[in-house]
């Protein structure tokens, strides 16, 4: 996706729109589904996401550069909003069934894969939110430092010295979780 | 301390150190992290966990249509329905601007009747009370203007009016009323003369509401009201009628008895009126010309407080 597909989806070209949404929106996604818990509200969230960017693009009016930060700071809010309500409004939710079928290699390797993943998770959940976000951010939504550091409205040094730290501390928990 | 360190949160930090991070997280978010790197391989499992749940798009209608246009185009179809129902509710209604556009103006629909039959009750009553703050032949020259005025008003009101029935009971009691006003205004002063009134003396008056020295003499801005859009169009409501005063209509002090005791067209000199009381359709339009009809016997009517007394 380039700045000219952007602007021609500003414009109502369907094609250009197409193009936005099937580049962004695994993407959006997968950063949802990381900072969520179960795969349906992550998916809801990302048509939320979806819906909203394709509302407010007549407000971007950067290049595309920028436009990643554009989209993943409407996911940003997004998600900001579902945490707020999910405060209000405690849900117990039932533990996701799986749906489809699984292409996992084998159900060794998605058994690991799973156990992986569920240690990662846990690693991520004992950094501090905001660092979690930004974390994810750079790895889960493909930013760059700068992306980010619009996204969060900080400055690209900053991100780059706070991403430094949270994987220096990512790594020592690991250290831990291999030699309890 | 290398040199190539700077002070950032949580104390020293290398700069090639951060440098090799932000490249070595450009990796792996690339999926192109080195082999041999537990972290790296752990974050790239997440990451592809999380992509092997992703269900992706079929179509763009996917995206856009069910949050997005399906509710710009119920709110779109919401707020149509809600001003057609409106224009809908005022057309309804006699009076509204739509209803005048779509139908043209009625003046006889009853909203527009009783409005302006009140409005020209309303202003009765208060050129009657105006004359009743005053003594009998003391009304002041502003104060008869302004029940002038006030009578002028009403009177091109009342000639509005379509139902036959209304006019002629408020024309009554504009009679009853500009009676009150020639004889509450002194027959010799200068309110006397602005208003028309005339030097003759009264003679029979009776009611409580006219004092003796009722004059006959038309108000001259009702008498040019009159010649415009008298009421005379109407058969048996012109000034020359003889049931003039209905006492269903009068009010305050104004109510009372037969119109012709309280007119002071009955007080006048020749005595003329009760002869063409019932022939109003036969009298000249309009108090104006009163006069004249009164001069011919049976158009003056014996209420008409504008007939005149020559």
């Amino acid at each position: 996706v380039d700045s000219d597909d952007v602007a021609r989806a500003r414009a109502g070209d369907r094609d250009a729109l197409h193009r936005v949404m099937v580049t962004y929106r695994p993407r959006i996604y997968r950063y949802c589904r990381l900072r969520l818990d179960d795969h349906a509200t992550a998916e809801d969230l990302t048509q939320d996401v979806c819906a909203a960017l394709y509302e407010s693009l007549d407000r971007h009016r950067h290049d595309s550069h920028s436009f990643a930060a554009f989209v993943f700071g409407i996911a940003s809010n997004k998600l900001a909003m579902h945490y707020r309500s999910r405060y209000r409004r405690p849900e117990d939710s039932t533990a996701a069934l799986p749906e489809g079928v699984d292409c996992a290699p084998s159900p060794e390797d998605a058994a690991v894969q799973r156990e992986t993943s569920t240690e990662v998770r846990s690693m991520l959940s004992r950094l501090p939110e905001h660092v979690r976000n930004l974390l994810l951010l750079r790895v889960a939504a493909g930013l760059s430092a700068e992306e980010t550091a619009a996204v969060l409205n900080m400055t690209a040094g900053a991100v780059r010295v706070a991403q430094h730290r949270a994987i220096a501390q990512l790594r020592a928990l690991a250290e831990q979780e291999v030699r309890p | 301390v290398t040199g190539n360190e700077f002070a950032g949160p949580g104390g020293l930090h290398d700069i090639a150190d951060i440098a090799d991070t932000d490249a070595w997280l450009d990796a792996v978010s690339r999926r192109e992290a080195p082999d041999g790197d537990p972290l790296a391989a752990a974050l790239s499992t997440l990451l592809a966990d999380a992509d092997r749940e992703y269900r992706p798009i079929v179509s763009m209608p996917d995206v856009a249509r069910p949050r997005n246009r399906g509710g710009r185009t119920a709110f779109a179809a919401v707020v149509t329905a809600g001003l057609l129902v409106t224009a809908g509710t005022a057309a309804a209604q006699p009076g509204t601007a739509v209803h005048r556009l779509l139908f043209g103006h009625h003046a006889h629909s009853s909203t527009s009747r009783s409005d302006v039959a009140s409005r020209a009750n309303a202003l009765l009553d208060q050129a009657a009370s105006l004359i009743d703050a005053a003594q009998p032949g003391a009304l002041s020259d502003e104060n008869a203007r302004q029940v002038a005025d006030l009578l002028a008003q009403a009177h091109r009101l009342i000639t509005a009016l379509p139902d036959h029935t209304a006019r002629a009971q408020l024309l009554a009691r504009l009679r009853v009323i500009t009676g009150r006003l020639a004889a509450a205004t002194a027959a010799d002063g200068p309110a006397a003369k602005r208003v028309g009134v005339p030097l003759d003396p009264p003679s029979q008056a009776s009611s409580t509401d006219r004092p003796s020295s009722a004059p006959t003499r038309a108000v001259p801005a009702l008498a040019t009201e009159s010649d415009r859009s008298g009421p005379s169009q109407d058969a048996g409501e012109g000034p020359g009628r003889g049931d003039g005063g209905s006492p269903s209509t009068a009010s305050g002090s104004d109510r009372g008895g037969p119109a012709a005791e309280d007119s002071p067209s009955a007080a006048s000199s020749h005595g003329e009126g009760d002869g063409g009381g019932d022939r109003g359709s036969s009298a000249p339009s309009g108090p104006s010309s009163a006069a004249s009809s009164d001069s011919h016997g049976p158009g003056g009517g014996r209420d008409d407080p504008t007939a005149s007394a020559d």
